[in-house]
């Protein structure tokens, strides 16, 4: 693991925004630990220096309030928190604004896992690539509930939204792989919807995208392929004999032609129709013992031929 | 010094009448009671109860949090805890704590008032309160709520756990302190003893005055949009979830336009405490009464105003990122002022360090933690690594916890004399305050650490880096929960004394409020007093 972060500081820094960032962030800290020693340093030395000792109490009764002071006080912080403002929102401005020659990667926030469609056709799951000292403008939204991508290394964290798109951008400066969290609540396995950045050379970044390429030939590859990847199937589904966990949804082994039954009692046959069904309309028919409206709708996010291509995978699972 | 008319020579003249304590007894001269001071004790045993729920719901999260991966329970109950712990924390506990409970007992006896403007009301609205907290029992009773205290859609609108009964609870819990705030408006207004005029109020009557006009106001907004979350989720309207036509992010926008002002609702009445406190201990006039009195009300307008600060990293415009950026910022202007004032208090005071004031001390180095530690969110590009991490939760618990909490207690073990005529053993409330003070400081200050590396908040399962803090963290928590029994040992120990022991000034305190004996008679005071001079003057 390449972060292994010292305490009291903030993670290595991989991208161009990240030491105009650190600057302001220390600066913000000093600024605290001064003001917090001297307030507190006041208080604390008045505590002890006019403590009562016993015997008649001697206080300064007419020390109520102080122009002078108490413009003072209210003028300098003023003045200090104006400074701040202006100096974080430039650095806001720099974290929104991407430059116009990025390159864009498409970002789908998916319960609960991340994927990546580059500008050629290739795609990634769980891992994305971007080339070395390279604006990267990511193009993100989710096909279901709120989520937010953080790269800590790069500083940076945007909302992941449904039904708009939200842009993120950074320049990496360091090779390597960086971690990135969810950081909006999305649910049951929230903390496990992690992703890796891979910065590579551009050497490495052209060979990254054209092994991600190569699409399935056969329908049941695309479906192997969309199960763990597009679909993110296999955050909720397990898919092979005995497999216990994830345990979300029904273990998908030999699911075709499977007689199951449903929370309603009745029984239903698993054939293409109510496999598709299960896909575009989930809450109809759930399997007994598993919670209804758990599985999101795929209607409208996998095309026909998708939703075929998925089928086609399930039946070979025997 | 406020001039009286005679006091009563001995403090329980039994020909003029018992303490409130005493006038009525049975279940029902309590379940019927329009007396402000029962109902306020009423509330005070609730808000316990419900801090001690959800002071076990935060310790099992802590637990939880020990190792990375399951350490005592799975992932959906783990989600369905902090998500208690938050809403019971919130609607059950702080927003309740000061002004329901300690304001509802004090607010009239410090105003040289018989009662509070609208006693039935006030019968009303514990009523209410108490019929939210039955919903949210039976929320949680009935598979819980796994959506965070915040209620996000669409989240919120897909999840199968009781969303709809705890929406519901927080919406009934803002009707009773919609009529608490109206009830302390009045009664601010009508019901001022002779000479007291609004210069000459306690600062703990300011801040609750700006607290309620902050609930009456911005309550019913949060009130309308549980409604519209309800309507979706029941009624199928797209209102929120995208998948029916509806907009996320504009549920973020309703839900802080309350929800910042409500921090404030739950901070500022533990500014009017603290300033009681300081004064009194310090046996000193407060320093700059007015300027605190004034940032009371300047909280309140500004506050209404930062909402956004909550969404720098929404997707919202850049404008409105500059629009409450800017605005955070001001509203730290009058908190800043409040500190100052504070500390010159202190300076050259008689300072008498008993119990309340060192829950007062500790409060002031929570509170500016707290505080500063607010400017990095405010800092809108600063915010950007750390919205959503450990810092932000560490940053509101310190103002919560740290300012809010200390300053109840610091209340609580101030007037505690006065409403049970009870003096308790000082030498363990102290030992418990220092217990909370380090216990709290273990748990919080390496949240900071943890955030600020990177450790985004709600997170169940985490990398193996951040283990020993959390660890630490979980350690601290016990040790705070411990000086919290501690507390509860100390207060409700004194009540096993059968005769009240407590003079009706233990603490040598200026305000009307102890110029009546412990505990005072059904109305308030026997000869109606009259004030003369400013609250703190000696």
């Amino acid at each position: 693991m390449d972060q292994s972060t010292p305490l009291l500081s903030l993670p290595p820094q991989a991208s161009t925004i990240a030491p105009a960032y650190d600057l302001l962030f220390n600066s913000v800290t000093w600024m605290c630990v001064f003001f917090f020693v001297l307030i507190m340093g006041a208080g604390t030395y008045f505590v002890v220096k006019y403590r009562y000792r016993g015997g008649a109490h001697i206080v300064a009764a007419d020390h109520t309030h102080n122009t002078f002071l108490e413009v003072l006080w209210s003028v300098v912080p003023l003045i200090i928190c104006l400074g701040l403002f202006v100096w974080g929102f430039k650095l806001y401005l720099d974290f929104q604004i991407p430059p116009k020659n990025a390159l864009e990667i498409r970002v789908t926030g998916k319960k609960w896992q991340w994927n990546f469609e580059y500008a050629g056709g290739a795609t990634s799951e769980k891992e994305f690539a971007v080339p070395l000292n390279k604006p990267v403008k990511l193009i993100m939204t989710s096909t279901d509930v709120l989520h937010s991508f953080f790269v800590p290394s790069f500083r940076t964290k945007m909302d992941v939204v449904p039904g708009r798109y939200t842009t993120l951008w950074f320049q990496a400066t360091k090779a390597g792989s960086q971690q990135v969290f969810c950081a909006e609540y999305c649910g049951l396995s929230h903390s496990d919807m992690l992703a890796k950045v891979h910065v590579l050379s551009d050497a490495e970044y052209d060979d990254w995208i054209k092994k991600h390429q190569e699409v399935g030939k056969t329908p049941e590859e695309r479906g192997k392929k969309i199960f763990s990847g597009k679909g993110a199937c296999t955050s909720c589904h397990a898919n092979s004999a005995g497999q216990a966990m994830p345990n979300i949804g029904p273990n998908l082994w030999q699911v075709f032609g499977r007689v199951e039954k449903m929370s309603d009692g009745s029984e239903v046959t698993a054939d293409e129709n109510y496999l598709r069904e299960s896909m575009e309309y989930p809450s109809r028919k759930t399997v007994a013992n598993f919670a209804a409206g758990a599985m999101p709708t795929q209607k409208g996010f996998l095309t026909d031929q998708e939703i075929g291509d998925v089928i086609t995978y399930l039946k070979s699972l025997k | 010094m406020t001039q009286l008319t005679p006091q009563p020579s001995s403090q329980h003249d039994r020909l003029k009448g018992p303490s409130f304590l005493e006038a009525g007894r049975g279940l029902s001269s309590w379940l019927f009671t329009l007396d402000h001071k029962r109902i306020g004790i009423m509330y005070l045993v609730f808000v316990l109860t419900a801090f001690l729920l959800g002071g076990t719901f935060a310790l099992l999260v802590r637990t939880e949090l020990l190792t990375p991966g399951r350490t005592i329970m799975d992932a959906a109950t783990y989600n369905k805890m902090f998500t208690l712990h938050g809403v019971v924390m919130v609607f059950l506990v702080i927003i309740p704590s000061i002004p329901a409970s300690l304001g509802n007992i004090i607010l009239p006896l410090q105003l040289g008032a018989k009662d509070v403007a609208f006693p039935r009301l006030n019968l009303i609205s514990f009523y209410v309160y108490l019929l939210g907290a039955g919903f949210a029992l039976y929320s949680l009773v009935h598979g819980g709520v796994d959506t965070g205290w915040t209620f996000y859609t669409p989240y919120s609108n897909t999840t199968d756990t009781s969303v709809v009964a705890m929406v519901l609870a927080a919406f009934i819990l803002g009707f009773s302190s919609i009529f608490t705030g109206l009830n302390f408006i009045a009664t601010v207004h009508a019901l001022r003893a002779p000479g007291m005029t609004f210069f000459r109020m306690p600062l703990f009557v300011w801040a609750l005055y700006a607290t309620s006009v902050i609930q009456i106001l911005a309550t019913p907004v949060l009130g309308i949009t549980l409604l519209l979350l309800v309507a979706e989720k029941v009624l199928k309207v797209g209102i929120f979830d995208p998948a029916m036509g509806g907009d996320p992010v504009l549920f973020q926008h309703f839900f802080w336009f309350y929800s910042h002002p409500a921090v404030y609702i739950m901070i500022v009445p533990g500014f009017g405490v603290i300033s009681d406190l300081i004064s009194t201990f310090a046996r000193k006039p407060i320093f700059g009464y007015r300027a605190i009195a004034m940032s009371s009300i300047g909280i309140a307008i500004i506050g209404f105003l930062v909402w956004g600060h909550h969404m720098f990293t929404s997707g919202q415009s850049e404008i409105a990122g500059l629009i409450f950026s800017f605005l955070t910022f001001l509203v730290a202007i009058p908190t800043a002022i409040k500190v100052l004032n504070w500390v010159s208090t202190l300076y050259r005071g008689s300072i008498v360090l008993s119990t309340p004031m060192w829950f007062a001390i500790a409060f002031l180095y929570l509170f500016t933690v707290g505080g500063l530690t607010g400017l990095y969110l405010a800092t809108a590009g600063v915010d950007i690594h750390l919205h959503d991490t450990y810092f932000v939760v560490a940053h509101f618990h310190f103002v919560m916890m740290g300012g809010t909490m200390f300053a109840f207690l610091g209340g609580l073990h101030y007037w505690w004399p006065k409403f049970t005529g009870r003096l308790y053993n000082e030498t363990l409330g102290k030992i418990a305050c220092v217990t909370a003070f380090v216990g709290f400081n273990m748990t919080f200050l390496s949240q900071f650490i943890v955030g600020v590396q990177g450790m985004p908040r709600r997170y169940y399962n985490y990398l193996d880096q951040f283990q020993p803090l959390h660890a630490f963290s979980s350690v601290g928590s016990y040790v705070l929960g411990f000086g919290f029994m501690l507390s509860a040992i100390c207060l409700f120990g004194s009540l096993r004394k059968k005769e009240a022991d407590a003079p009706a000034n233990p603490w040598d305190s200026t305000t009307l409020e102890w110029k009546t004996p412990s505990p005072p008679p059904v109305e308030n005071f026997y000869e109606q007093p009259v004030v003369t001079a400013g609250p703190y003057d000696r």
